[in-house]
């Protein structure tokens, strides 16, 4: 189970609404590469994954995952509070605001609504760490795409800690795949899934 | 974070037991780092029993039902940080 905090893991407090931004940020909250997605990956991922070390590092990211996914939210909030109907028509914003008022709600920018297929759970390791690593870049230009396209230096001050924090998770799991690949002898080096295949523990005679 | 308030005191601390802690993850020996991780432990639950005396509590948990409700929600900047 979890037990929630009351509080962000960083603080984000923006003072100027703009609905344009608030369009493109909505993609981390429940786009392709968002932290809804980051979140349920890695949570989900953990069940299968061998090694505590593993499990472990999947549990604290997901979690964590969960906390960007609340400052993502906190930041479209603060952005379309107090909006004109004058603005939201102006801003394109009026796309969004028909169907969800100012609620946040997990979609892409493009408008396409949060989907599972945009993640993977592999059930193997090798697989699955590849695709962690993978979804931390991905997750790291989608940031670095929003700090082209947005000049709100309250804004900007979020998204950079989010941004960071790709990096260090892409680290973390960098080292959780070197730690499954030692785990690997050279009988089993991608010859089978040490999740699924019980019993055979990286020393399996499977020709 | 530019400003010192007490909320990014306590925020800063919390985050670097935080970052230990996923560290420690892949590298459970690191003695050095743990003994660090559990100093700003030390200094985050100081800040945190300020902050919960301050400006409200912090884990449903731990406080009366009214505290809860009443204290600002971490997205509602419109009351001020504490």
């Amino acid at each position: 189970m979890w037990s929630y905090q009351k509080l962000l893991q960083y603080p984000v407090n923006i003072k100027t609404p703009n609905a344009k931004a608030a369009q493109i940020i909505i993609s981390q909250y429940g786009g392709p590469d968002g932290e809804l997605g980051a979140s349920l990956r890695y949570l989900s991922q953990r069940f299968s994954m061998p090694y505590p070390e593993l499990q472990g590092l999947l549990t604290d990211i997901g979690t964590e995952e969960l906390g960007h996914l609340e400052m993502v939210g906190t930041i479209v909030y603060q952005l379309t509070r107090g909006l004109s109907e004058e603005e939201i028509k102006r801003s394109g914003f009026d796309k969004y605001f028909v169907d969800h008022t100012t609620g946040i709600y997990p979609t892409a920018a493009s408008g396409f609504p949060y989907s599972a297929c945009s993640m993977q759970v592999k059930g193997d390791v090798i697989a699955d760490l590849n695709e962690d690593l993978a979804a931390e870049q991905k997750a790291r230009v989608t940031y670095d795409n929003i700090l082209r396209l947005v000049d709100d230096p309250d804004v900007c001050d979020a998204i950079k800690f989010l941004r960071a924090r790709e990096v260090v998770h892409y680290q973390r799991f960098g080292e959780g795949l070197r730690i499954a690949t030692d785990k690997l002898n050279e009988k089993n080096f991608y010859a089978f899934n040490p999740s699924f295949d019980t019993g055979c523990n990286c020393s399996c005679n499977r020709k | 974070m530019t400003n010192n308030t007490l909320l990014c005191q306590m925020s800063e601390a919390l985050f670097h037991v935080w970052d230990m802690h996923l560290y420690l993850d892949t590298h459970p020996d690191d003695e050095k780092i743990a003994q660090l991780a559990e100093k700003y432990m030390c200094l985050a639950q100081k800040l945190a029993e300020e902050y919960v005396s301050h400006c409200g509590p912090i884990n449903a948990m731990d406080c009366d039902a009214a505290a809860w409700i009443n204290s600002p929600w971490p997205w509602d900047n419109s009351r001020g940080n504490c």
